[in-house]
């Protein structure tokens, strides 16, 4: 027993139910619990070698913790991650089809196939920025499985951050390059057409886009754009800061309750319609105000606390497995 | 034709069953402290879980003579088919360690 008369291990016991589900608690966390209080109970006095024992089942105790906690997230993630990957495969093709719709119209109308299918091309990567959060918040939203939304969270918000990177990618990487050489093509069919000086003049190649690799070369060497400790560490928040936002607000998204659909559904909207405002301003060479973007982070850290916190509140889940 | 699907084992497993074959009824720690450190105090549960989960162990716990708020251990111990899978797996083991030239 300890010196104040609680069994060793009472605190962690209340964690790993609040935690574990019932199958996972029984077979390993608890056992192990009971080695805890077990060694902790039958160790010799207040000596080196007690304190090495208590430190040495704590520490197996964690372990064990840890490795649960890393098989139970795949395992609860998985079928979120499923579903939602099977509704994003379906969606997409329809979505940026949808969105490129008027560049086929237009492109095919006015050159002849070759051409215009270069230049569907080209434009496709943005097609898909836009496509990729709309199909992806729709996947999201309809996931209306009878799961705890502490259950979801592992699945949904490695899904936003693998999401928010793919859009980094194509925003920094790949949409910049795309668009100088619709631009590009643009001017050499209208060189090769004889066009006036004054035409050629109006296509317009834009400032140097900032590339995801420079942002990202950036925060690392400090050979870019940022030569400074500190100029490099708000190249990292820059980074961070485009990439959180989305994570936290699809979180609230997948959390949110179930009974105010419209709600989940404005929520959305609004989510995404200030990430692509984030995007647009990092993507910038001026660089976004650092407030403005803890604002927007903070908002929507906040939203999602509140959508998770109502859904616990109101929902018809239980927030935690009790054993 | 519809074969039928051969269970596996793991070496962490296969050191279980060992022990517990040899042995009798085994605590998770006696398992641990008796393994010579192949098996260790923060993967022993689980796999003693998954093996449980396998149908390999089954478990039952102590009488609580202890204080009644504590957790009672566990004391594990090797079902018939866990018997019967390691003595599948040893016989091959053995069966490839006699065969010369490989």
């Amino acid at each position: 027993m300890t010196n104040n008369d609680r069994v060793p291990g009472t605190w962690l016991r209340r964690f790993a139910e609040r935690t574990f589900d019932r199958e996972t608690l029984d077979r390993v966390i608890l056992p192990a619990l009971a080695d805890v209080q077990y060694e902790c109970t039958t160790a010799p006095g207040p000596t080196l070698a007690e304190r090495f024992v208590r430190v040495r089942t704590y520490w197996g105790f964690w372990k064990a913790i840890g490795l649960c906690l890393l098989t139970d997230a795949g395992r609860q993630a998985r079928p979120t991650c499923e579903g939602v990957l099977l509704r994003m495969m379906i969606t997409l093709p329809i979505v940026v089809g949808a969105i490129m719709i008027p560049t086929v119209n237009s492109e095919f109308g006015r050159f002849d196939a070759g051409t215009a299918l270069q230049f569907v091309l080209l434009s496709a990567p943005q097609a898909l920025l836009f496509g990729l959060p709309v199909t992806y918040f729709f996947a999201v939203a309809m996931d209306r499985e009878p799961t705890p939304p502490l259950r979801l969270v592992p699945g949904i918000f490695g899904l936003s951050v693998l999401c928010t990177l793919i859009m980094l990618i194509i925003a920094f990487a790949v949409e910049p390059r795309a668009n100088q050489a619709y631009r590009t093509a643009v001017y050499n069919h209208l060189k090769a057409a004889h066009a006036s000086e004054q035409q050629l003049n109006s296509v317009s190649f834009g400032p140097e886009a900032m590339t995801f690799s420079a942002l990202v070369r950036s925060i690392r060497s400090g050979r870019s754009d940022a030569s400074s400790p500190v100029a490099r560490a708000r190249a990292g928040m820059r980074l961070a800061w485009c990439t959180l936002p989305l994570a936290f607000g699809i979180l609230a998204l997948g959390a949110a309750n179930r009974r105010s659909r419209m709600a989940t559904f404005g929520m959305g909207l609004w989510v995404l319609a200030l990430y692509v405002v984030v995007l647009r301003a990092v993507s910038s060479t001026a660089g976004p105000s650092f407030e403005a973007m803890c604002v927007v982070n903070a908002a929507f850290t906040m939203a999602g606390l509140v959508m998770v916190w109502s859904r616990s509140k109101f929902g018809d889940y239980e927030l935690r497995t009790r054993v | 034709m519809k074969t039928a699907r051969l269970p596996t084992i793991s070496a962490k497993e296969r050191i279980v069953l060992e022990l517990l074959v040899s042995s009798g009824s085994k605590y998770g720690l006696q398992l641990v402290d008796e393994s010579r450190g192949r098996l260790k105090r923060g993967t022993v549960y689980v796999t003693l879980g998954r093996m449980e989960q396998k149908g390999l162990v089954d478990s039952q716990h102590e009488p609580a003579t202890r204080d009644p708020n504590a957790l009672t251990r566990r004391m594990y111990r090797a079902t018939g088919y866990g018997r019967r899978v390691l003595d599948a797996w040893t016989a091959v083991a053995r069966t490839f360690a006699l065969e010369p030239g490989r």
